[in-house]
């Protein structure tokens, strides 16, 4: 039998401040790894993933930690953290429409666990690129069934493309 | 086949089928008809593309990367060592696109990389290629890379060809090293080949490379 990557779900989602990825999480799989691409989004803004419980309910408890290295290619780098977020993970949301890249791991989202992630995104900011490691966790044992992605300051997403699969 | 009489229905209504969505019963012809179309749902996404095993080479190309079928492909580089004796010999990745090797600074990277116990920022904006870990390894027993990359978008010729990447291993002075970061060529092209050397292109490499493309369906 196959095994390794196992494809779950694709979303797209255009001009739409928010996308969400509902009923992706299981008790199928612990490890899930996530990949999304955006385009023709605004300048200077990031993006955020949160949780989704049964349904499409967001969690918005504040008992999310993430610290992220932003790597730049033409300056220093800086780093960037939160505790007690609502957000599970910020990211880049600058990317021109020549495009981006994101990959992330998320572990122990729908068990009896705290969520853990870890994750890596390119992109352009102006000119220049722009790279991001980033880890979070959800400091809770809440079994999330979805996720979604959103501006920071509620401009649009555009050509938004996610792809779920389960690591078996 | 028969229209009438297949995945066991009888009639015209016969369902339609797809990933994830097979509905009926199957015999193995039927099967592998349906493998061949992309129809049958079988698990297994991440799909191998190309494995090198590589004994002594500057330059190792991957031809044949199905950039027109994968938007996100993975590679891992397993126990990359040298055979110079002395160091500076730094992995990074180069595109060619529509079969031409692009060999100018076009390349922008921003690694983090550490070794020797402190951390430094190691970034370009005009490059020969996209580094890697970026730390230096000789011919030591020791000295190796070991990495992982996701490139994204290299079959979209509207879009820049991206990659993120983690490398751990020892460096030339017996160090453990370590880089992770990202790159891109800021073109908008299509890129059917992957190249990994050393920065100076000069030194003989070997160790073991796969090349994943990650499937997706709509």
């Amino acid at each position: 039998m196959a095994t390794n990557l196992e494809f779950i779900k694709q979303v797209n989602g255009t001009s739409t401040a928010e996308v969400k990825v509902t009923n992706c999480f299981s008790d199928k799989y612990d490890i899930y790894y996530i990949t999304f691409s955006t385009s023709d989004d605004s300048v200077g803004t990031a993006t955020d993933m949160r949780f989704l419980t049964t349904g499409e309910t967001v969690d918005l408890t504040s008992d999310k930690d993430y610290a992220r290295q932003l790597l730049y290619a033409h300056t220093s780098f800086n780093n960037n953290n939160s505790s007690t977020n609502a957000n599970f993970w910020r990211g880049m949301g600058e990317a021109t429409e020549q495009g981006s890249g994101n990959s992330l791991y998320v572990f122990n989202p729908n068990n009896a666990s705290y969520t853990y992630g870890l994750g890596q995104s390119v992109g352009i900011t102006g000119s220049n690129m722009i790279g991001f490691k980033w880890i979070g966790c959800a400091k809770n044992t809440t079994q999330y069934t979805g996720f979604l992605i959103k501006t920071a300051d509620g401009t649009v997403l555009n050509n938004l493309d996610i792809l779920v699969y389960g690591v078996k | 086949m028969s229209k009438s009489n297949k995945y066991g229905y009888s009639g015209v209504n016969i369902p339609t089928q797809a990933f994830k969505s097979n509905v009926g019963k199957f015999d193995p012809a039927e099967i592998n008809e349906l493998v061949q179309e992309d129809k049958w749902t079988a698990f297994g996404q991440l799909e191998l593309i190309e494995t090198k095993t590589v004994t002594s080479s500057s330059l190792i190309t991957f031809n044949d990367i199905k950039s027109d079928i994968y938007n996100v492909h993975f590679m891992t580089l397993s126990n990359m060592k040298t055979a110079r004796s002395s160091g500076n010999i730094q992995l990074g990745i180069r595109f060619a696109e529509n079969g031409t090797l692009e060999t100018g600074t076009n390349y922008q990277f921003a690694v983090n990389r550490f070794q020797g116990g402190s951390f430094s920022d190691q970034n370009t904006t005009s490059f020969s290629r996209i580094g890697i870990g970026w730390y230096s390894i000789d011919n030591a027993t020791y000295n190796c890379e070991n990495s992982y990359v996701y490139f994204y978008n290299l079959g979209d010729s509207t879009k820049y060809s991206f990659t993120t990447s983690h490398s751990f291993g020892y460096n030339y002075q017996d160090q453990q090293a370590m880089g992770y970061g990202s790159g891109v060529l800021p073109q908008t092209s299509f890129v059917d080949q992957i190249q990994i050397s050393d920065y100076n292109t000069l030194d003989n490499l070997s160790g073991v490379i796969s090349l994943y493309g990650i499937k997706e369906y709509s």
